[in-house]
C-alpha cells in the first residue's frame, strides 16, 4: 500500500489549506526531502516536502482545492502499488474543519456533510472541478444516491456556479455564496478566491461585523520626534525608520496600559500578559501581520531589527507558521502613503489597532509667533464592548507626549 | 451483392476457400471427416479433399492437439476442431504451454500457425461438462489469439483471417450461432484480428460483448431505446489482442459499461475487462463497471434452470437500468 500523504498542520489554529501547485506530477520520483507541492494557508504559502522515497502515483488533491488538515493529498510508493481506492474526500475532517458554509435553503439533501466522504463517480468528481461545482452541495441521483455527471451538469447549470468555465482557470471548489458573480460584464474575468486573499476577507468580516468600533483620530507633533531620529542617525549611525520609533513608544506605552491588552472570549474577558505586537504589512497576495513578541521589554534596536526581518520575510513567504500568531495589539502603518486618517479595522482577537498616519508640515504658534511644525494623526480604533473612549484617549494621550519627548521614550 | 446463410455456412465457406487457397492446411478432430462434423460444417470436404487433408480422430484431445502442434512446428497449417470448448481441459498441455509458447521457447526458430476451432456456450441443454464458455481461461494464455464472432459475416471472415495468421489462434464459436442465418458479403474477404466493432451507437451506456450475447445486447438495446435509454454496442469480435482503443473510445462517450458473457462470473474474461476499464479509464466512469455473467454454479442440466443461468436481453435491460438508476 502506497504513502499517504496529508495537509500538515502547521500553527494551532490552521484548519485547513489550498492546495497552490503541485511541484512533482504523477509519475515523478520523489526522494525524501523533496518538495512536492505548495499549499496556501492562513495567509502563507509553505511548501510540503515528502517524507518518503518513491514514485508519485496519484495526485488525490487538485490544484485550487481546499483540504482539511489531514486531508489526503497524494500517494507516493513504488510504481504499480496499489492506493486507497482513489476517493479523493479527506480521510479525516477535523470537526472544527465544518465551515458551517450556511447550505442555500433549496439544497435538499447534500450527499455529504461536514466532510463526510462523498459517494460520487470519478467522471462527476472529475466535472465538478472542471465546471467549478461544489459536489458537497449536490444531491446525488446515482445508485445509493452516488452522485454522477447528470448531477453535476445540473447543478451547473442551475446555479450560476460557472459563469464562464474558461475564464476560471482555478477549479473552485465551493461556489461563491451569492449568486450575483453571474453578474459579468465583457472583459470581466473571475479568479476563485484562494489562500491570503480569503483568509484576509473572513477575517475582516468578521472583524467588521461582530466589533461595534470607535476610531479616535489625535494629532501629536513629530517635531522634536524626527529631530531625534536624526540625532539617532548621527550618533549611532543606524537609520531608525519612524516606525521603529512609534512601535517602541506604542510598546512602552502599552505595558503602562494594560486594560488595552485585552481579547473577546464570549462571555469572558481575556487579560492578556505580554505585549506582542502584530505589525500590519502589505503584500502584493493581501496582508499579513508578523508578530514582535514581548516588545516592551525589547531595545529599539531590537524592535528595529525584528521589525525589518520579519518585514522581509514576510514579503518573500518565508514567515513560519507561528510568527503571525499572537498579537495583543497592533499597529498599521500608511504614513508612507501620505494617508491623513483612517479608521484601521481590529486585528482579532486584539481590542484595539492603531493606525498611523503621514506626517506633513503644518503652521502652529508658538509664544505668539506662527512656526512650521511637523505632525502626525494616529488613528486608534477600539472594540467598545471591551474599551471606552475615555480609557482609549487617555492611552492616546499618554502615546502623544511620548512620542513628543522622545528621549523618554528610550527610558 | 451479398447473400443469406447460417453462420455454419459461413464458417465452412471459409474453411473451404483456405482450404483450396492453401494446400498446407488440414482439418482434424473428432468427426469432421465422414460424418462431416456434428454441426456439418465440414460435409463434403472428405470427398473434395481426401483423407490426407480432412483427418478423424479417436476421442484423444491431448494427442491429436500435440500431433498439429508438431505439424505446424514443422510448417503445416492445422485447423483443429474441438467438439465442444469444454474438452480444452484435455489439451491443455500442447495447447497452452507449447503452442502459445514455443515461438518464445525456441528463440524465435518456430512459428506455431494452428488454428483451433471450438464450438462453446450454453443454452442446448448439454449439462455441466459441455456448456462452458472458457474465455478467460484461454486469454489468460499469452501467446494465444483468442477471437469469438457473433454474425455469420465475421464468422467467415476471422477464421479466414486465423488461418492465415503466423501464430495460435483460437476461434470460440456459439453453438447456437451456427443456425443463425445472416447477410454476408459475396467472395473472399478477411476480418482482420484485433478490430472490434460498434454494432449500435449510443450515448448513456456501452455494452461491451462478444459471440451470441451481442444478440442478446442488440435486442436489449432496442427494449431501452423505447425507454429513451440509448446504448452502444459494442463488438468486440476479437478478445486477445483485444480493441483496447474502440473500448476507451466508446466508454470516454457513454461513461458507463456493462460487459455481458456467458462465462461463469468467477474469474471471467469479462472481469478481466472490467478491472482493466477500472484502472485505465477510471476518472471517464460515472458507475461502476458491472458484469452480467452467468452465475458460479456448473451448468444445470434442467432447462428451466439453465435458462437462469446465462444473461437474457431481460437481464441486460435490468442491469443497463441499475447501473444508470432509472
Amino acid at each position: 500500500m502506497a504513502h499517504e500523504v496529508l495537509m500538515p498542520q502547521l500553527g494551532l489554529t490552521m484548519e485547513e489549506g489550498t492546495v497552490s501547485s503541485w511541484i512533482k506530477h504523477e509519475g515523478d520520483a520523489v526522494k525524501a526531502g523533496d518538495v512536492i507541492l505548495e499549499i496556501t494557508t492562513d495567509k502563507l504559502t509553505n511548501e510540503v516536502v515528502s517524507e518518503f522515497d518513491g514514485t508519485l502515483l496519484k495526485i488525490v488533491a487538485q490544484e485550487g482545492e481546499d483540504i482539511p488538515v489531514k486531508g489526503l493529498l497524494c500517494y507516493i510508493g513504488e510504481p504499480g502499488e496499489a492506493v486507497g481506492g482513489g476517493a479523493a474526500a479527506p480521510a479525516a475532517a477535523p470537526a472544527a474543519a465544518a465551515p458551517a458554509a450556511a447550505a442555500p435553503a433549496a439544497a435538499p439533501t447534500p450527499a455529504a456533510a461536514n466532510g463526510a466522504r462523498l459517494r460520487i463517480s470519478p467522471l462527476a468528481r472529475k466535472l465538478a472541478a472542471k465546471l467549478g461545482v461544489d459536489a458537497s452541495r449536490v444531491t446525488g441521483t446515482g445508485p445509493s444516491g452516488r452522485i454522477v455527471a447528470r448531477d453535476i451538469e445540473a447543478a451547473a447549470a442551475a446555479g450560476t456556479a460557472a459563469p464562464a468555465p474558461a475564464a476560471a482557470p482555478v477549479p473552485a471548489a465551493k461556489p461563491a455564496p451569492k449568486p450575483e458573480s453571474g453578474n459579468l460584464q465583457e472583459g470581466d474575468t473571475v479568479v476563485k478566491l484562494v489562500g491570503m486573499r480569503k483568509v484576509v476577507a473572513e477575517r475582516m468580516l468578521a472583524s467588521h461585523t461582530e466589533i461595534p468600533p470607535v476610531t479616535q483620530n489625535i494629532k501629536v507633533d513629530v517635531t522634536e520626534l524626527m529631530a531625534f531620529r536624526k540625532m539617532l542617525l548621527e550618533t549611532t549611525g543606524k537609520k531608525y525608520s519612524v516606525n521603529d520609533l512609534i512601535l517602541k513608544a506604542t510598546a512602552k506605552c502599552l505595558r503602562a496600559h494594560p486594560e488595552m491588552l485585552v481579547s473577546w472570549d464570549g462571555n469572558q474577558i481575556i487579560q492578556r500578559a505580554h505585549v506582542n505586537l502584530g505589525m500590519a504589512v502589505a503584500l502584493d497576495a493581501g496582508l499579513i501581520v508578523p508578530v514582535i513578541r514581548d516588545a516592551d521589554k525589547m531595545s529599539l534596536d531590537a524592535i528595529s531589527d525584528a521589525a525589518k526581518d520579519l518585514a522581509t520575510r514576510a514579503k518573500e513567504n518565508k514567515l513560519g507558521a507561528d510568527e503571525y500568531k499572537g498579537s495583543t495589539f497592533t499597529v498599521s502603518n500608511l504614513g508612507m502613503f501620505g494617508i491623513e486618517t483612517f479608521t484601521p479595522i481590529i486585528n482579532q482577537p486584539d481590542a484595539a489597532i492603531l493606525g498611523v498616519c503621514a506626517i506633513e508640515d503644518e503652521l502652529a504658534l508658538k509664544d505668539g509667533e506662527v512656526v512650521v511644525r511637523k505632525v502626525m494623526r494616529l488613528s486608534c480604533t477600539l472594540d467598545h464592548r471591551l474599551l471606552d473612549g475615555a480609557v482609549v484617549a487617555k492611552f492616546e494621550m499618554d502615546l502623544r507626549d511620548l512620542l513628543q519627548t522622545p528621549m523618554s521614550i528610550l527610558v | 451483392m451479398s447473400k443469406k446463410i447460417s453462420v455454419s455456412k459461413a464458417i465452412r465457406e471459409g474453411l473451404h476457400e483456405e482450404m483450396v487457397r492453401d494446400d498446407k492446411m488440414f482439418i482434424m478432430g473428432e468427426d469432421m471427416a465422414v460424418m462431416g462434423n456434428v454441426f456439418a460444417i465440414t460435409t463434403g470436404f472428405l470427398d473434395e479433399f481426401g483423407p490426407n487433408r480432412v483427418i478423424d480422430t479417436p476421442i484423444s484431445e491431448e494427442g491429436f492437439m500435440g500431433m498439429a502442434v508438431g505439424a505446424a512446428m514443422r510448417g503445416m497449417h492445422p485447423c483443429v476442431e474441438l467438439m465442444y470448448d469444454d474438452f480444452v481441459t484435455e489439451c491443455a498441455d500442447p495447447l497452452f504451454n507449447q503452442a502459445a509458447k514455443l515461438k518464445y521457447m525456441s528463440g524465435g526458430q518456430c512459428s506455431i500457425p494452428l488454428v483451433l476451432r471450438m464450438p462453446m456456450g450454453s443454452g442446448r441443454r448439454n449439462a455441466g461438462q459441455h456448456s462452458q464458455s472458457l474465455e478467460g481461461m484461454v486469454c489468460h494464455f499469452p501467446g494465444l489469439k483468442v477471437v469469438a464472432p457473433c454474425t455469420a459475416e465475421d464468422a467467415k471472415g476471422l477464421i479466414k483471417a486465423a488461418l492465415r495468421d503466423p501464430d495460435p489462434v483460437v476461434v470460440m464459436e456459439h453453438k447456437l450461432l451456427y443456425a443463425r442465418k445472416e447477410e454476408i458479403p459475396d467472395g473472399e474477404y478477411i476480418t482482420p484480428i484485433g478490430e472490434a466493432k460498434v454494432r449500435r451507437e449510443g450515448k448513456d451506456l456501452t455494452i461491451i460483448s462478444w459471440s451470441r450475447e451481442v444478440n442478446f445486447a442488440m435486442e436489449a438495446a432496442e427494449t431501452l431505446a423505447q425507454e429513451g435509454i440509448d446504448v452502444e454496442v459494442l463488438d468486440l469480435r476479437t478478445l486477445v489482442p483485444v480493441d483496447w482503443e474502440a473500448i476507451r473510445k466508446s466508454v470516454s462517450k457513454t461513461h458507463n459499461v456493462i460487459i455481458v458473457s456467458e462465462e461463469v462470473k468467477r474469474g471471467s474474461y469479462a472481469g478481466e475487462l472490467s478491472a482493466e476499464i477500472g484502472e485505465e479509464l477510471f476518472d471517464e466512469l460515472d458507475a461502476p463497471v458491472e458484469r452480467v455473467c452467468g452465475l458460479n454454479i456448473v451448468s444445470p442440466f434442467s432447462p428451466v434452470l439453465e435458462d437462469q443461468n446465462f444473461p437474457h436481453p431481460a437481464d441486460i435491460v435490468k442491469a443497463v437500468k441499475r447501473v444508470l438508476n432509472k
